[in-house]
């Protein structure tokens, strides 16, 4: 046991040398909020991540490098050195969930005097030998790992895919942003671990991120994205019915409002490359470093705001068009991805409405079946879905208890698409009722609620069940508009 | 809410029973030198009256269509009704290739064959093809619905015995389930006396008389038995009287509850009155523009209907469709509703459901071109954990098109592999919406839409998604019989 402890000491020593004053261990306490009861969250819990020592901004300005997984729904995010026994507060400066990459500063700035940077690589991580180093209690562990390819894997903080490298490693129960080194040289963060496999952002596109965001260290959406459903051409035969000569380029089948392609491409496009660069037909495009990327990767090595040149096939013509390259904007599509802020809401009458995203709609079939019933793109006339998410049982909606998912139509005859609507839908009674019209289901038309004894009833079920406030209200998002 | 579109509905409803499916062939070694001689049988109980079947079916695979699929062999039981005839459950004898009938007590084989089928209720007449065969044992006397708590005594050959089994219990449960056979919900008692596979078709006795036929049983709960009451077995044999059965008719509306009352304010309900809310009448019933959405339903077939959709029954409540287990197809049933502040009475004529229920004595359509394999958009096809997309469009996009009835769909089962077709990039389970340009309903439509075409290409669009295949046509021609052969498909087509 002493021998073992020993060894592992001397071990560690080395080690410390190479890499432990770059490297900080961050405690974070998070919580999530509640789904089914969108004014509460959930019973806070903790979770401990890496970070490195990254320049930051200004002149002798540091910052500290994590993934945005290590820090989603954070409360408090607290950082901490080898060899010291007390954690400091680190504020998050920047969080970008589809790049996975988030940076912190240190409100006591002699926090990082006796830390110094990692020093990036210089050259793109090839197949050789690499490190993941992290703090385990007061020692570093180091693991070895071997590059086994390149590959593209989702951010696993938000929906876009983007290319990065997979390693061969004995590093376990790892994936909270374990930096990897090549020699001594910061090489990436790894994003994920499993089965002896580590999913690493390499250091350039980690780079490339934090040039842009020591520019502009604000919230940034960075990664780019067109913003297209859209289908392979692996056959000879799709191929030739659409004019080409060989399998190559994405047939588009739909453009989401707001996305880069909006008012740019159509329905029947083919899109044929990206900036001179063919796609083959798979949709993928060579990347002189990782090799074959999907289009959708090769995008996130651009940068939101370039204007991207496309190769486009349209009734068989070919033709470049120019487009602004805008983020991937969750916001854009009606069923809009997992928020990390606070989900607006509604209680009224015991109803709890919210808005249908991804996350909330996996809930069940029911929900599913409402998205299928709404397929159809976003439109300005309806940017969101809203669904009565629970009944809150009371005398009062006697008749709705047990009821829930249900998707809403219009309230008092009036179409809402935004927690904000709700509320003012719930000011214009029909007659002496409110009328909750809802979307094709096989359990209900619509839910009737006595308007005279309306507010009262809300009042007294806010306070039963908990419910402070009754409405958190919703900022819409920006107008949706394609240029034409 | 008593809408037979909901509880067809898979995923709103555990599902009650699980069939009581013929129990394998038997494997035990005959008992030695212990069978009753002939003549010795007690003469006068009614157990002579219950007799062992044994059926031989053949299931067509629905992942090859064309495959008649595996022979099977079950064994069920069914008892001897007035007219020497053996009433037993439709399951027992489904997709049946050969019947063989056991007296009790007796060791000989019977030739038999099916009379009548009610697959929805689950229920069968068969007779021996020796019409002397019966002479003699006295037919069993189907009595009254039994109430809940009255003893009954289950006969039967469960679990492939080939023995007469006996076992008591009582009425546990009066209600309204559907059936794991064919998903039709009906009139269902609930026994804890044990009912085991192979007791299927056989009599539930009460007083001497026939109170129930065992048809399902709920592995999930202990002692939960369910047959089917004299109300669904006289159903089905004066249905069947006529040498043909029509089945059970259902309403195919939806409706919803009005127990709040600010609900039953705005129908314009009066203090005491009660009903449920119309809002979808299938456009394909002989209800649709008799029934309108908005009428609030008062009563259906004399019984008043309360706030949540139930009707009294006996000393209970259960759900409103019940009543229509006491009508024909073709029948009138009487319906009293509120409209606009006025009370009409009504007479609806009511059909069998639009949504059929899962096929059973026929073989499944299906086309295969070039290897594409194409089946309907059915009920079979949406049973098995399909995705969302085809059970939305099955059971909902009709409700959001309440005026006219949709056309039938038509989907890409699979594929069967080939260089001609293994690029195209619809994946199987999706639903074709138009080939070469034409919208497509059945299979007759997709095989016009196929035959029809002279340009080099055929083109496939599939709904939802939109995703769009092509084959080079020549190039699929030639290669159609050759995949037929290759994956041993005897015929393109069951149309």
């Amino acid at each position: 046991m002493i021998a073992l402890l020993l060894s592992g000491l001397a071990y560690a020593a080395s080690d410390t040398d190479r890499y432990g004053d770059a490297i900080v261990r961050l405690t974070v306490t998070w919580q999530a909020w509640e789904s089914g009861q969108p004014w509460t969250k959930t019973s806070p819990s903790s979770r401990t991540a890496q970070a490195v020592v990254v320049p930051g901004s200004r002149p002798g300005e540091s910052w500290l490098l994590t993934t945005a997984a290590s820090v989603e729904k954070a409360t408090l995010v607290r950082a901490r050195k080898h060899g010291e026994p007390e954690e400091k507060v680190a504020r998050v400066v920047v969080v970008d969930r589809e790049a996975n990459l988030a940076v912190l500063s240190m409100d006591d700035a002699a926090f990082f005097e006796d830390l110094r940077p990692v020093k990036p690589l210089r050259e793109p991580v090839s197949g050789g030998p690499v490190t993941l180093a992290r703090w385990r209690e007061a020692q570093l562990e180091v693991a070895d790992g071997k590059v086994s390819r390149a590959a593209t894997f989702d951010s696993g903080t938000g929906v876009l895919g983007y290319a990065g490298l997979r390693v061969a490693t004995d590093l376990n129960n790892g994936g909270f942003s374990e930096p990897m080194f090549v020699g001594r040289r910061f090489a990436g963060l790894v994003t994920n671990v499993n089965s002896g496999e580590a999913t690493v952002t390499p250091v350039d596109f980690v780079e490339d991120w934090l040039a842009e965001v020591r520019e502009r260290p604000e919230p940034v959406a960075w990664v780019g994205d067109l913003g297209l459903s859209a289908q392979a051409i692996r056959s000879a035969e799709l191929a030739a019915w659409l004019g080409l000569d060989s399998p190559r380029g994405l047939l588009v089948l739909s453009v989401a409002q707001g996305g880069s392609a909006c008012g740019v491409l159509r329905r029947g496009d083919v899109l044929l490359g990206l900036g001179g660069v063919p796609l083959d037909g798979n949709g993928s495009v060579a990347d002189p470093l990782y090799g074959l990327l999907s289009y959708e990767a090769e995008l996130t090595r651009l940068r939101a705001g370039q204007k991207l040149e496309i190769e486009v096939l349209r009734d068989r013509q070919p033709l470049t068009l120019t487009l602004p390259l805008r983020p991937y904007f969750g916001d854009a599509w009606l069923v809009p991805t997992d928020r990390v802020s606070p989900p607006p809401y509604h209680m009224a009458g015991g109803l709890v409405f919210r808005e249908y995203d991804e996350s909330y709609g996996a809930r069940n079939t029911e929900l599913k079946l409402i998205k299928e019933a709404l397929r159809s793109a976003q439109t300005p006339e309806q940017r969101r879905v809203i669904v009565v998410a629970s009944v809150l049982a009371d005398p009062y909606n006697l008749g709705y208890h047990g009821q829930g998912d249900l998707g809403v139509a219009a309230i008092n005859g009036i179409p809402v698409d935004s927690m904000n609507e709700v509320a003012e839908a719930f000011q214009h009674p029909q007659g002496e009722f409110h009328v909750i019209s809802l979307l094709p289901n096989a359990r209900l038309l619509e839910i009737v609620l006595d308007a005279a004894t309306f507010e009262e009833a809300t009042r007294r079920i806010a306070e039963s069940y908990g419910v402070d406030p009754v409405f958190r209200p919703e900022i819409p998002p920006p107008p949706i508009v394609c240029p034409e | 809410m008593f809408a037979s579109v909901q509880r067809c509905l898979p995923f709103f409803g555990l599902l009650a029973g699980s069939l009581l499916l013929p129990a394998a062939g038997e494997t035990a070694p005959p008992p030695k030198a212990t069978s009753p001689a002939e003549g010795a049988l007690p003469n006068r109980s009614f157990e002579t009256s219950v007799v062992r079947l044994i059926n031989t079916s053949q299931r067509a695979d629905p992942a090859t269509p064309w495959n008649l699929g595996r022979p099977k062999q079950g064994t069920g039981s069914g008892f001897v009704v007035e007219g020497g005839r053996i009433l037993t459950n439709a399951h027992v004898v489904a997709d049946s290739r050969n019947i063989v009938l056991l007296l009790h007590g007796d060791a000989t084989p019977h030739d038999a064959r099916i009379i009548a089928v009610g697959h929805d209720c689950d229920l069968a007449l068969v007779e021996p093809v020796d019409s002397k065969l019966l002479a003699g044992i006295p037919p069993l006397t189907i009595g009254e619905n039994p109430n809940l708590g009255d003893a009954v005594v289950t006969l039967g050959y469960p679990a492939g015995g080939r023995w007469l089994s006996s076992t008591r219990g009582v009425v546990s449960r009066i209600d309204y389930n559907p059936s794991a056979h064919s998903g039709a919900s009906h009139l269902s008692v609930q026994t804890d006396a044990a009912i085991n596979p192979g007791n299927s078709g056989g009599p539930v006795m009460g007083d001497g008389r026939v109170v129930g036929v065992a048809y399902q049983a709920n592995g999930g709960l202990e002692n939960t038995g369910y047959f089917l009451p004299p109300l669904i077995l006289k159903h089905f044999l004066t249905d069947v009287a006529d040498g043909r059965y029509d089945g059970f008719p259902q309403l195919d509306v939806l409706s919803a509850g009005l127990d709040n009352a600010a609900a039953r304010r705005r129908v314009g309900l009066a203090e005491g009155e009660t009903g449920v809310q119309i809002y979808f009448v299938h456009p394909a019933t002989p209800a649709y523009g008799i029934l309108k959405p908005g009428d609030v339903l008062l009563e259906l077939g004399g019984e008043v209907v309360a706030n949540d959709g139930t009707v009294a029954w006996g000393t209970q409540r259960l759900q409103a469709s019940v009543v229509l287990d006491r009508y024909f197809v073709g029948d009138r049933v009487p319906v009293r509703v509120l409209r606009a502040g006025e009370r009409l009475n009504l007479t609806v004529p009511v059909a069998v459901s639009v949504y059929p229920i899962r096929s059973y004595d026929v073989l499944p359509t299906y086309l295969v071109y070039a290897g594409l394999v194409f089946v309907p958009l059915d009920r079979e096809a949406v049973s098995n954990s399909p995705p969302t997309a085809l059970l939305y469009d099955y059971w909902f996009r009709q409700i959001s098109h309440p005026d006219a009835p949709l056309p039938g769909r038509v989907m890409l089962l699979r594929r069967l592999d080939h260089e001609v077709n293994s690029n195209l990039s619809i994946p199987p389970s999706s639903i074709i919406e138009r080939v070469n340009g034409k919208e497509v309903t059945d299979l007759t439509s997709l095989a016009a839409a196929l035959s029809l075409n002279a340009d080099r290409w055929h083109v496939f669009e599939s709904a939802y998604g939109g995703q769009i295949g092509v084959l080079d046509r020549a190039a699929a021609d030639a290669a159609h019989v050759p995949i037929l052969e290759q994956y041993a498909v005897p015929k393109d087509r069951r149309l």
